[in-house]
């Protein structure tokens, strides 16, 4: 009866693949199905806006897997199939020419990027950074290109900021927010992004908000107007202002969704035969808090975690968030979530090329930014866990 | 093109030729040594692509930076003195015959 105790993965990204591994690891020989909806094998999303865009990967690196290694461990991959509906009652999914039976599913369906309407990513010179398409959109532009205006400040914006000064571009970035970087680190952190890029020579205009997108007659973008009046000129537009969660097939089938596929501690949504991981999962933090975190930390972490769930070991789903980005000569690696903080501690000496940045709320430690310091990061890691640990118990 | 051997953790050995510049990392995915992940990419911001050095030109090895330094430290195999994070490795002539011993998967 295999059709019946199928694991169908609707989505092909990291957390697909990670929880695809982590299950034959452990010996559950139950049938796998990938369902992806790109025409590539499942790859690496970090070097796209880093190494990949700088011309330092070749394609074929970023695949985690080769499409025999699938095949060698019983996994069927398919790409290029949209699944288009969840049927709970008799437990399949559906797609344009087929139905699929599950035993249990899992949703790791991702985000999209939010779009801007007069901005849409279909006009020529337009690009919208989530997959390999759009950065190879982005190198065939590239060399007919001497400027570009990045909309957003946010991480994947200041990446492909800083990669396009290092192939000597004008670079203007555009932020809505008085700061960049607002959603994900404090002011001081914030501060410290802004004069770096302004220090590589890219012009960063915060607080400032398009008023005017003019067109040719193409559709390509000729420049855009700032509310203050200002006009940008740029031959590349990237727009990069965050992203929504792919939980419409969870809210279509009456599963619930709250900015995101919305799960227990155990990761599975209202209906026990379907999980979700990765970016589109709404999870509780052990306050109960509910939060969705776009992360190769958490795919992975939220994937084998899941894998030993259905391997028989259910344990409530707890790790300590991590990230990291690269920019010019600076890697930042944050540990922990911040979300508020009552005390913050230098770590380090603030003017050097490499110190962190303790915060804490209510005495204990919440999380720890890090600018070229692996060191207090790995540290902070552990810390956090133990604090964890902690308090669970 | 110079050659690395991957020894798997079932003792086989694995020679497989790779592109002047390319890592280990992505030469041991690229020929489904399938123990090594490279979760990050590249990074050196996890430690799945951790691998012993066991012998070959040792000497014409990079030397290691801070950052893997310090990832090594998370690695899910016991760290040893010939540690390495082979996506900080890369290739060329000078590595020629270089050894590499991959750890169970975890």
């Amino acid at each position: 009866m295999p059709d019946r105790t199928g694991i169908v993965v609707v989505g092909a990204g990291q957390a697909a693949v990670q929880l695809a591994i982590s299950l034959r690891h452990k010996g559950v020989n139950r049938p796998i199905t990938l369902f992806g909806d790109e025409v590539h094998p499942p790859y690496r999303r970090p070097p796209l806006s880093k190494s990949f865009l700088k011309g330092d990967t070749p394609l074929e690196s970023l695949y985690f897997r080769q499409k025999e290694w699938f095949q060698q461990n019983d996994i069927h991959l398919r790409v290029e199939s949209r699944v288009e509906a969840i049927d709970r009652e008799r437990k399949t999914v559906r797609l344009a020419n087929e139905e699929v039976r599950y035993g249990d599913l899992i949703l790791a369906t991702g985000t999209r990027p939010r779009i801007l309407p007069d901005l849409h990513p279909s006009l020529p010179n337009v690009l919208y950074l989530r997959g390999i398409d759009d950065v190879q959109k982005a190198m065939t532009l590239l060399p007919d290109c001497s400027s570009v205006a990045v909309i957003g400040g946010g991480f994947i914006g200041l990446e492909f900021a800083s990669v396009m000064r290092g192939l000597d571009r004008d670079v203007t970035v555009v932020e809505s927010a008085p700061r960049l970087l607002s959603r994900a680190v404090s002011p001081m952190m914030s501060d410290w992004f802004l004069s770096l890029h302004q220090r590589h020579g890219v012009d960063v205009r915060l607080s400032a908000r398009l008023k005017e997108v003019v067109k040719g007659g193409d559709g390509r973008v000729l420049a855009i107007r700032l509310e203050d009046g200002s006009p940008i000129s740029a031959d590349l537009i990237v727009v990069g202002i965050g992203v929504v969660p792919n939980d419409d097939l969870a809210a279509d089938a009456g599963t619930d969704t709250d900015n995101g596929v919305r799960v227990d501690a155990r990761l599975r949504t209202s209906d026990p035969n379907i999980y979700a991981i990765g970016d589109c999962c709404s999870f509780p933090l052990r306050d109960g808090r509910h939060v969705r975190l776009e992360s190769v930390q958490n795919a992975v972490d939220q994937a084998k975690h899941l894998a030993a769930c259905l391997a028989g070991q259910p344990t409530p789903y707890a790790a300590v968030p991590w990230f990291w980005t690269d920019q010019f000569d600076t890697k930042l690696q944050i540990a922990g979530l911040l979300r508020s903080y009552d005390e913050a501690r230098i770590v380090g000496d603030q003017g050097a090329p490499s110190y962190s940045i303790e915060y804490l709320r209510d005495k204990r430690l919440v999380a720890v930014d890090s600018l070229n310091d692996a060191r207090t990061h790995i540290a902070a890691r552990k810390l956090l866990a133990m604090e964890m640990g902690a308090a669970a118990a | 093109m110079p050659r690395v051997t991957y020894r798997l953790p079932d003792g086989r050995d694995c020679e497989v030729e790779l592109s002047n510049g390319q890592s280990l990392m992505e030469g041991a995915i690229r020929n489904g040594i399938g123990a090594i992940l490279g979760e990050c990419g590249g990074s050196a911001m996890c430690a799945t692509c951790h691998v012993y050095i066991e012998g070959g030109p040792v000497g014409a090895l990079p030397s290691m930076c801070d950052d893997e330094d310090a990832m090594l430290e998370e690695a899910a195999a016991e760290r040893l003195g010939n540690s390495r994070l082979s996506c900080q490795i890369r290739m060329n002539a000078a590595l020629d015959g270089i050894v590499v011993r991959v750890p169970e998967e975890m």
